[in-house]
């Protein structure tokens, strides 16, 4: 079985746990790849191939389709971000990108060595 | 240098440098390409068998009228023999760059490349940058990444492939970088000179996201070759008005065109929009996607897990090719290979299915116009949400998990018993989420159950999401577009020209179900109802 993760899985998944563990509201793109990394090797190690679809085009669509949702940032020293816009909620994300992962996706995005990646 | 020529259907006599003609054109890695089709319309417009072979030498041909023009125009502020050093060091790797920017391209297509990120998705990465070796390449393509803003596969694939079997007309790192920036679309970051900036100037021309030569000759020769009444793009007059312009706000160079072209590229646009709707979010060419994504997927799957190595892989595509476990050795990969071990060695009902039209599924619903003039009105917009994000979810949660996609007893049964797994671990605050989400996926699977035993049909469907339409002309892009005005001496941007259209949707996600007709077909009227039913 091959796993493709998508962009706004991820985002959207990293960001919930963020909100949750430490109430930051974005993410950089650098611990987001480390997270996805993470997650990957959790599946990985179930038995499942799995890779991230984080292309340009992908990305762009992420903006596009979601931009209720998400906002590009990018700073002053070259890092950029993945915010969530005012009144996102944990839960909001939760009702539209955890609703239909299977229990082995969720149980990856949720787990404590894909977290610490991103810092928590 | 002598000159061959090809004679191509759209643009008459190309020609080519015979060294390129043979070295590169000629050589098994590129002829591999004629074996690539170039879409998956097929089912739908019969005629549709171009291939990135022929592709690739109508952008090429493109590429070489587009750096002519640019190269006809001194722009302000360089030096004439400055400028024609430039051009005349540029010129001929931008026209090879043109040439081999699909030639890593994976069997059929934009359905197979995907695969190519499997099992070790920064292996491919990696190679790419070895095969520049240039630091500075690293640097930009590292922040493109960074920001999750990676080149697509075939892309990266395309590098490598390129910089591995075409060593001699890529000789010095500058070489390599600018082919794989052209190919990728790593800009330079850092513009600091004049030079590293007009050579982001020539990449934007390739690689682009609104108009650039790929996206022309695949526009034109899409609807030449399929016969799809689509607006006529006078080529010729967009490519010769294109000329490189000082922007003094943003203090850089940049590509523009001639105010000239301000139709054409209107008519570029209506032409990406019209093949986007009426082509590639056709119910017919989105099941056919499904069916070959299924069947490579299936296929690929065996090899990753009996041999630990991926079909889609960079030795696979060359001439020496590779040896798999199952004692197969499979070389310059393309679609032939996939129907062959779809057909023959790795067959399932899905694959069957490729291979046989009359077998095929059918869309309830055959357009985004008919989807809206099923559910739109009648529902109410909360109603018609829930049904959405509902339908959404069962399509990703199959996606993710069963190997095969189809709403059926399998996968309801599968869903029931996670739901049962899913209640009795802690998931913590997404428990309820989880818990509702299988409850929900459940729900809609039993009403499509009891329809199709109500009618007396299989329980048997497949659910594919769809994009609803956002016209090319929405696209903050597009209005950035610079147009020169040499009358004024001055550049405008095109959204300031011309009157942009704009409009807001709240919902822009539909989805088409397919079914099993076999000798029942469907009335369309009474699985809207039951569905329309169970939602109130």
């Amino acid at each position: 079985m091959c796993i493709f993760i998508g962009i706004e899985e991820l985002v959207a998944n990293a960001l919930i746990e963020l909100l949750e563990k430490t109430k930051e509201r974005e993410v950089t793109l650098d611990k987001l790849c480390e997270y996805g990394a993470v997650v990957v090797r959790v599946l990985n190690k179930k038995g499942d191939e799995a890779a991230l679809v984080l292309s340009r085009d992908k990305t762009n669509e992420l903006v596009a389709n979601y931009a209720d949702l998400f906002e590009f940032k990018d700073y002053p020293d070259g890092t950029s971000a993945i915010a969530l816009k005012e009144n996102v909620t944990a839960d909001i994300l939760r009702a539209q990108f955890r609703v239909y992962l299977p229990l082995d996706v969720l149980l990856a995005f949720k787990n404590a060595e894909s977290v610490r990646a991103l810092g928590v | 240098m002598g000159i061959k020529q090809l004679k191509d259907p759209i643009y008459g006599y190309v020609k080519i440098d015979s060294n390129i003609f043979t070295n590169i054109i000629d050589t098994a890695c590129f002829q591999r390409l004629r074996n690539i089709r170039q879409t998956s319309y097929g089912p739908l417009y019969s005629a549709a068998l171009h291939n990135r072979f022929t592709h690739s030498i109508g952008v090429y041909h493109l590429g070489i009228i587009a750096i002519s023009a640019i190269e006809k125009v001194v722009p302000k502020g360089i030096e004439e023999a400055t400028f024609s050093n430039f051009c005349i060091k540029y010129k001929r790797l931008f026209s090879l760059a043109c040439l081999l920017h699909d030639v890593g391209h994976a069997p059929f297509s934009h359905s197979g490349e995907a695969f190519y990120i499997l099992p070790k998705p920064d292996e491919l990465y990696a190679r790419m940058i070895g095969e520049v070796g240039d630091e500075r390449f690293e640097k930009d393509a590292s922040s493109y990444h960074a920001k999750s803003k990676a080149a697509a596969p075939h892309e990266i694939m395309s590098v490598i492939i390129a910089l591995e079997r075409f060593k001699e007309f890529f000789q010095t790192a500058e070489q390599k970088a600018f082919l794989a920036r052209c190919i990728t679309g790593y800009k330079y970051q850092n513009i600091e000179d004049e030079e590293i900036n007009l050579q982001n100037c020539i990449i934007s021309s390739l690689n682009s996201s609104l108009i650039d030569v790929d996206r022309l000759d695949y526009l034109i020769r899409d609807s030449a070759v399929t016969g799809f009444e689509s607006v006529s793009i006078d080529y010729i007059r967009l490519l010769n008005s294109l000329l490189i312009v000082y922007d003094e706000k943003d203090k850089k160079y940049e590509v523009a065109y001639g105010k000239g072209a301000i139709s054409i590229i209107e008519n570029v646009i209506f032409a990406h929009d019209a093949e986007r709707k009426w082509i590639q979010n056709h119910p017919v060419v989105l099941y056919e996607h499904y069916l070959v994504q299924c069947a490579i997927r299936t296929v690929n799957a065996h090899y990753i897990s009996d041999t630990k190595k991926s079909l889609f892989c960079v030795e696979a595509l060359t001439q020496e090719g590779c040896d798999f476990g199952d004692n197969r050795h499979i070389s310059l990969l393309c679609d032939d290979d996939i129907i062959y071990l779809a057909k023959n060695v790795y067959p399932n009902d899905l694959t069957n299915e490729y291979f046989s039209r009359k077998d095929r599924r059918h869309p309830v619903w055959k357009s985004e116009a008919e989807y809206r003039a099923l559910f739109d009105r009648k529902l109410g917009d909360e109603s018609l949400d829930e049904l959405e994000e509902d339908f959404s979810s069962i399509e990703k949660f199959l996606n993710l998990k069963a190997d095969e996609p189809i709403i059926n007893e399998i996968t309801l049964q599968l869903c029931k018993d996670e739901l049962t797994e899913a209640e009795q671990q802690d998931l913590g605050p997404d428990q309820e989420t989880t818990i509702s989400g299988y409850k929900t996926r459940i729900k809609w699977m039993e009403c499509l159950k009891s329809f199709s035993e109500s009618v007396g049909i299989e329980f048997d469907y497949v659910l594919i999401g769809a994009n609803k339409f956002k016209s090319g002309f929405m696209k903050e892009e597009l209005m950035e577009i610079p147009i020169y005005f040499p009358n004024l001496g001055e550049t405008k941007r095109f959204g300031h020209v011309v009157t942009a259209l704009s409009s807001s949707r709240k919902r822009d996600k539909f989805f088409y179900l397919y079914y099993q007709r076999r000798d029942k077909p469907l009335e369309i009227g009474k699985i809207t109802s039951h569905i329309k039913r169970a939602l109130v």
